[in-house]
């Protein structure tokens, strides 16, 4: 009995163990939005294939996203997206998501992504480092007939640039502003 | 005297209602939990209330985003709070979005202020102000905060306030 105990034991921890690593998701009755949020993770912000923004986005959509001091709520067009898109895998090939936790809510996706990558290009006009970078982001989606049409979401830009060392220390950055 | 009181009561309710909950609002069927969210962020966060923070938080409390090192549970967001108030004493915050999924809360703010007190520990401050976006989700257990992941858009407050990004040199 105490071998079977045992055995019961480490396939329950196996289990708890691997889940801590996985992906948590709510998203039970909104598994249409979860899919479609998935799809468009592989590929428009994985594989970065810009040419099939329509597929997701609506025409036109709402981004509340201030982006490094943005104007905050702005109409946007899927095609302006593009550029970001073609930029990011041109210049971060192996830039990688993983989606560490998934909400659905109504006509609402929230995910919570670890962004890894080394730093082979120039990043928000600074050079290549060559050095690997770990950080997260949170992105809130509203889906309409199975499209983007209003997004919010930040990333933790200032750790990405702190690891690539291209954040100088706050007293050089005060030094360097006069 | 009974009247006077509620009365009281109900507009001073109102008026934490009105600060805490401009935006939309998504939860339906989980007003309790909404109800503790509202609660922590007029008092904690924006009230800046440090005797509040056990009503709201566990003891275990677990950030997600913090640099190594940070200590956990209530004296994770003693530190936040105390550290806020030294450098951005009039700091405002604001929900735009709230939703509700389960035992999660997430919320997208607007967080306004002026840097009018000492910026990392001593650096002078730079007296500019600043707007910018910031959004957290916050796991609830029995009616307090047991785990928080964030992100908000730092780097534009610290173009605000006039840093510029540049490369270190070589």
């Amino acid at each position: 009995m105490s071998m079977l105990r045992s055995i019961i034991f480490s396939a329950v921890f196996a289990a708890v163990s691997s889940a801590a690593l996985a992906l948590e998701t709510h998203c039970k009755g909104n598994e249409k939005n979860l899919e479609t949020y998935l799809k468009m993770d592989e590929v428009l912000f994985e594989q970065r294939d810009a040419e099939r923004v329509l597929e997701f986005y609506a025409p036109e959509f709402i981004s509340h996203n201030t982006d490094a001091g943005g104007a905050g709520q702005q109409k946007r067009t899927a095609e302006s997206m593009k550029a970001m898109w073609v930029s990011s895998k041109k210049n971060q090939p192996n830039r990688k998501l993983h989606n560490d936790l998934i909400i659905c809510a109504d006509d609402l996706v929230m995910v919570r992504v670890t962004v890894t990558g080394t730093q082979t290009g120039p990043m928000m006009g600074l050079p290549a480092t060559g050095k690997k970078y770990s950080s997260t982001a949170i992105d809130v989606f509203r889906f309409k007939d199975g499209k983007v049409v209003e997004r919010w979401g930040n990333n933790d830009s200032i750790s990405t640039l702190s690891q690539l060392g291209l954040l100088l220390p706050f007293a050089q950055a005060e030094a360097a502003k006069k | 005297m009974g009247i006077l009181r509620s009365l009281v009561f109900s507009t001073a309710l109102a008026a934490g209602a009105a600060t805490a909950m401009a935006g939309e609002v998504q939860c339906k069927g989980n007003e309790a939990m909404l109800a503790r969210y509202l609660g922590m962020f007029d008092e904690v966060f924006n009230g800046r209330k440090l005797d509040r923070i056990a009503e709201y938080t566990s003891e275990d409390f677990q950030p997600h985003d913090s640099a190594p090192g940070t200590p956990r549970g209530h004296e994770a967001i003693r530190l936040l709070v105390v550290n806020m108030a030294k450098s951005f004493p009039k700091r405002h915050l604001t929900n735009d979005l709230i939703i509700c999924s389960g035992d999660l809360v997430v919320a997208y703010q607007t967080v306004e202020g002026t840097n009018d007190g000492p910026l990392f520990g001593g650096m002078p401050p730079t007296g500019k102000s600043f707007n910018f976006k910031w959004i957290d989700i916050y796991r609830f257990k029995a009616g307090k905060v047991v785990e928080r992941w964030g992100a908000g858009d730092a780097l534009g407050m610290m173009t605000q306030m006039g840093f510029k990004l540049t490369p270190p040199t070589p």
